[in-house]
């Protein structure tokens, strides 16, 4: 939490750049703590901080999990069906914690694998003797 | 893409009708694209070519013969799917394993049971996808799933394999959603656990592979 907080207290620079929305604030928060943003969108998300009082106390939330907490959650993470505050959370974990974002990179792999088309492939023939059984009326 | 499977459900429900009022041909056209959906769940679910044909055959036969019982309450590959699973399990009741069977599934933890905590942190960055194309390692990534417990291996065939969302998931295995979000986690991450990193890197070189796993 203290690492987040002194991260968010990056002094601000003037700055012309048009301020991000909400949505995209809430977006970036993980590049934004990390500092991976370009200038420029770092200063957007600075000023959107800075006037958005939802968006700030949205970035402050963003407080570290635990990885049995993420273990929890991180199949419904590859499937794109967790919150969005709960999403930064496991965002920061993962660059964090080694252990879980391999976790995370095997079960993807799990998932690609297991779900290409060209894994399983249906025997020569099996179309005709699929309907066999079917009384033919004629 | 709404409008698309709006069209497919419509065709599909006039191809019923009139299989069901006695144009037997149409039954192969309203099937054909579900073939191989059926085959798949079929093979993963029993782990073996001839069984897997047997099943899919009784399960088209019974589809046939019930079709005038289908409502469209749910799409008609789900009822499909949900037809050929049943058979499936009656398959593997009669059979030998289904004594192992039981028994893995009891020691397995409930659904809302604790947290599934992976068994190791390997990294595994890498998806070997030229090892596709080698039959071991197909049969490495078969093996592991006929190891699941059941009802882990029947939501992760129909949401990971068959791509079927959860709801249909949950309609063909007659579950909750939430279970099937669960089940299918923990099958995930057992098949992770099983698998990752797999075979010492070897996927990506000639020779003979080598399982570097304890288990």
């Amino acid at each position: 939490m203290e690492e987040g907080a002194t991260v968010v207290k990056r002094s601000q620079n003037g700055s012309q750049a048009q301020p991000f929305t909400c949505e995209e604030f809430r977006r970036q928060i993980t590049a934004f703590l990390f500092r991976d943003l370009p200038v420029t969108k770092e200063l957007m998300m600075e000023q959107h901080r800075d006037s958005c009082p939802e968006c700030r106390a949205a970035l402050e939330r963003v407080i570290p999990i635990d990885c049995l907490h993420v273990f929890q959650h991180i199949s419904a993470y590859i499937d794109d069906d967790v919150p969005v505050d709960l999403r930064a959370q496991m965002e920061i974990h993962f660059k964090e914690c080694k252990h879980c974002a391999a976790v995370l990179d095997g079960t993807r792999n799990i998932v690609q694998l297991l779900g290409d088309e060209r894994m399983f492939d249906v025997p020569p023939g099996f179309s005709k003797r699929l309907y066999r059984k079917i009384p033919k009326k004629f | 893409m709404g409008t698309l499977r709006h069209q497919v459900e419509s065709d599909e429900l006039a191809l019923i009708r009139r299989v069901v009022e006695g144009d037997q041909e149409c039954f192969y056209d309203l099937v054909r694209p579900y073939e191989r959906t059926v085959y798949v769940a079929a093979f993963l679910l029993l782990h073996n070519q001839a069984d897997a044909e047997e099943v899919a055959q009784e399960a088209v036969l019974k589809a046939f013969r019930k079709l005038n019982q289908f409502r469209g309450e749910a799409k008609f590959s789900t009822w499909l799917v949900q037809i050929t699973i049943n058979e499936a399990r009656m398959r593997l009741r009669k059979d030998r394993h289904s004594l192992y069977e039981s028994i893995e599934q009891e020691s397995a933890s409930d659904d809302a049971g604790g947290t599934y905590v992976p068994r190791d942190f390997a990294d595994w960055r890498e998806v070997p996808s030229e090892a596709l194309q080698r039959s071991e390692f197909r049969e490495a990534l078969t093996r592991a799933i006929a190891r699941l417990p059941e009802k882990y291996r029947e939501v992760f065939i129909l949401r990971d394999v068959e791509h079927m969302t959860v709801a249909e998931t949950a309609t063909a295995l007659g579950v909750e959603q939430g279970n099937v979000r669960t089940r299918l986690l923990r099958a995930r991450l057992m098949l992770r656990d099983e698998l990752a990193p797999g075979y010492d890197g070897t996927w990506l070189t000639e020779g003979r592979w080598k399982k570097v796993r304890p288990w």
